[in-house]
């Protein structure tokens, strides 16, 4: 495993801007970081003029971040970026050194799963935002963002987990059951998925 | 000033801020004083918080619930942990009262979540929203003591879910004309009564059918007019019959090889003083009559008075002459009754006992009444008076009457209802 020493390193561009390297991959540009995000901002143009609401997949050290929320303040009133990054010690490191001037919200979770268990995040998805990719973050942890990408809705009772063990062990007695199947269970416990049920298919 | 009583008020549903405008907050506050939190769906958290009723308000996301629920990204379980979150910690809470206003099926549903001690729901009385006892609370506890009748699931579960249009009910009971007669023919002796049903059309059918369950019913036409002439329904028009209208028959037969019993001999009344029938009162009433009671008891526990009292008035029917005056005084009586234990429970450090022997003594024909309205309830018990020392049966059944309006009484809280029948329940 990378020790935090030598799997993130900070080193200077020619135009003095600090470059984040994640083991001895830089994600910008060592001559010019942020000429190098204007372009990358402009390629995406069209996407951010159709769409308010911008997922970005890769933090990097926030200089697309900024040029693309520039083009996203002229074209929408509310537009919004959501930034996943897959290592938290980056994010630790460009709140030190940079100031969130665009407002972005930074998201970063240990695993694919926490990541969807944020509200946040899935009040946004729901949205259906305009996914960038920034590619040198997106290869650094490649599996990370992969996963994230792919995910599919489970249909299985065993992932209706919380908090309660003699729940959790309710649901895993369920087995195979449907979801229809099991709210008619005479244990007081399926009174969660009857509320759930009607929870889904209120007006 | 607060004290540690909590309420929940379950309002979920898209007419929550209308119900809450129409509830007089000083009142309620007044009835429940504590702490008042609200259960409301995200959208409406601000229009309920501007309201200024509740002390607490708690918000559940609905629109988010639904929309992840259908994402084939995000799901069901996604969806489902959303609400567990939302609604876990009010589950954790001990609740003085759960108020369900509104009584729609998703508040029902989860009022069900909630541990408290009872369910409340919401009554439109003129102007302005009264509340009662939640019918489908009252079912399932009526289920758990096991003191379920089919009635009253039927009738209770409607009316929870707005099923029931009661004023076509109460045009049913005002319409319907009886056809009555006892006789004995061969081996058997019974008792019939008719209903009719022809002037029902098919909408009045589909909500009267929870009382049609109660009875038989018979088409009129040729191939019933024998066996209803037979059994001496002879004042029956039938030139105006037709295949259309149909009877409901309420029969009580039994097989007259048995040893002639109380029943027998109370069955032909004519003559008799009413005093000497008191006694005999849990023997002649059959199961259908009391089934009326226990009809007029929902009723007017429900909120409806005049139709309890229609219903009431069906018992009268049965016989005019002699059995309907006693029996409808009984019912008054039975709820004379039914206050007075209540007021005795309620007073604390007083033993009951006294209370109820000395009603005993004064009201036997009403306490064996509210036995047979229990055998209604629980069919499978056996009659009671057969023998002198039965009167120690009726005592030790009032004790588990006792026990039976005590837990309702508990379960459905303190406050007094709105009606002199609902008391009982």
């Amino acid at each position: 495993m990378d020790s935090p020493s030598n799997f993130l390193t900070l080193t200077e561009a020619k135009s003095k801007e600090l470059v984040p390297v994640v083991r001895g991959v830089p994600l910008h540009s060592l001559h010019n970081p942020r000429r190098e995000a204007e372009v990358f901002a402009n390629n995406h143009l069209a996407h951010l003029s159709k769409t308010a609401n911008v997922l970005v997949l890769g933090l990097g050290f926030g200089y697309h971040i900024e040029e693309m929320s520039k083009i996203l303040r002229l074209r929408h009133k509310d537009g919004k970026i959501l930034v996943i990054e897959a290592h938290q010690e980056l994010v630790r490191l460009w709140q030190s050194y940079q100031k969130n001037t665009c407002k972005a919200e930074v998201i970063s979770a240990l695993s694919i799963d926490e990541l969807y268990a944020n509200k946040e995040v899935c009040k946004f998805l729901l949205k259906k935002p305009v996914v960038i990719i920034h590619q040198a973050s997106f290869e650094s942890a490649k599996s990370y963002y992969q996963s994230f990408l792919t995910r599919r809705a489970s249909s299985h009772l065993k992932d209706f987990k919380a908090s309660n063990p003699e729940w959790n062990l309710w649901i895993d007695s369920l087995g195979e059951r449907s979801l229809e199947e099991a709210k008619h269970d005479p244990s007081p416990h399926a009174a969660w998925l009857r509320a759930y049920w009607e929870f889904k298919h209120a007006e | 000033m607060l004290n540690n009583t909590k309420y929940l008020h379950v309002l979920l549903s898209a007419t929550s801020a209308a119900i809450v405008e129409g509830l007089d907050a000083h009142q309620l506050k007044r009835k429940f004083p504590g702490e008042h939190v609200a259960l409301v769906r995200a959208d409406m958290r601000d229009e309920i918080i501007a309201l200024d009723v509740f002390h607490q308000v708690h918000e559940v996301d609905i629109e988010f619930i639904q929309r992840s629920a259908f994402s084939p990204l995000l799901g069901d379980a996604t969806s489902f942990k959303v609400m567990w979150n939302a609604l876990q910690p009010l589950v954790q809470e001990k609740w003085a009262r759960i108020f369900n206003l509104s009584g729609e099926k998703l508040e029902t549903s989860v009022a069900s979540l909630f541990s408290g001690m009872a369910v409340m729901g919401s009554h439109r009385f003129e102007n302005s929203t009264l509340c009662h006892e939640s019918p489908l609370k009252l079912a399932s506890l009526l289920n758990q003591w096991g003191m379920s009748h089919n009635l009253i699931d039927q009738l209770l579960y409607r009316k929870a879910l707005n099923q029931i249009d009661i004023s076509l009910v109460e045009t049913f009971l005002k319409k319907t004309t009886e056809y009555k007669t006892a006789q004995a023919r061969g081996d058997l002796k019974g008792i019939l009564v008719g209903v009719s049903l022809c002037e029902s059309n098919p909408d009045d059918r589909a909500s009267i059918q929870f009382i049609g369950q109660l009875f038989t019913l018979v088409a009129l036409d040729e191939s019933t007019r024998e066996t209803l002439n037979n059994y001496g329904l002879t004042s029956i028009d039938w030139s105006e019959a037709n295949p259309d209208m149909e009877l409901l028959l309420d029969m009580n037969v039994t097989d007259s090889s048995r040893i002639a019993t109380n029943w027998d001999r109370t069955l032909n009344i004519s003559g008799k003083d009413p005093d000497e029938l008191t006694e005999k009162i849990a023997e002649i009433i059959p199961s259908n009559f009391s089934k009326w009671a226990c009809l007029s008891f929902l009723l007017d526990y429900l909120g409806y008075p005049k139709l309890a009292h229609a219903s009431e008035q069906m018992i009268t029917r049965y016989d005019k002459n002699s059995l309907a005056p006693f029996l409808h005084q009984d019912v008054l009586a039975l709820k004379g009754f039914a206050k007075i234990l209540l007021e005795g429970l309620r007073r604390q450090g007083l033993t009951n006992n006294s209370l109820l022997a000395d009603y005993w003594s004064q009201h036997p024909g009403t306490l064996s009444f509210i036995c047979a309205i229990e055998l209604s309830l629980q069919p499978s018990l056996k009659p009671l008076f057969r023998h002198d020392q039965d009167v120690m049966a009726i005592k030790n059944r009032l004790r588990t009457l006792n026990h039976f309006f005590e837990r309702m009484h508990k379960a459905c809280t303190l406050e007094m209802p709105t009606t002199d029948l609902a008391l009982t329940l």
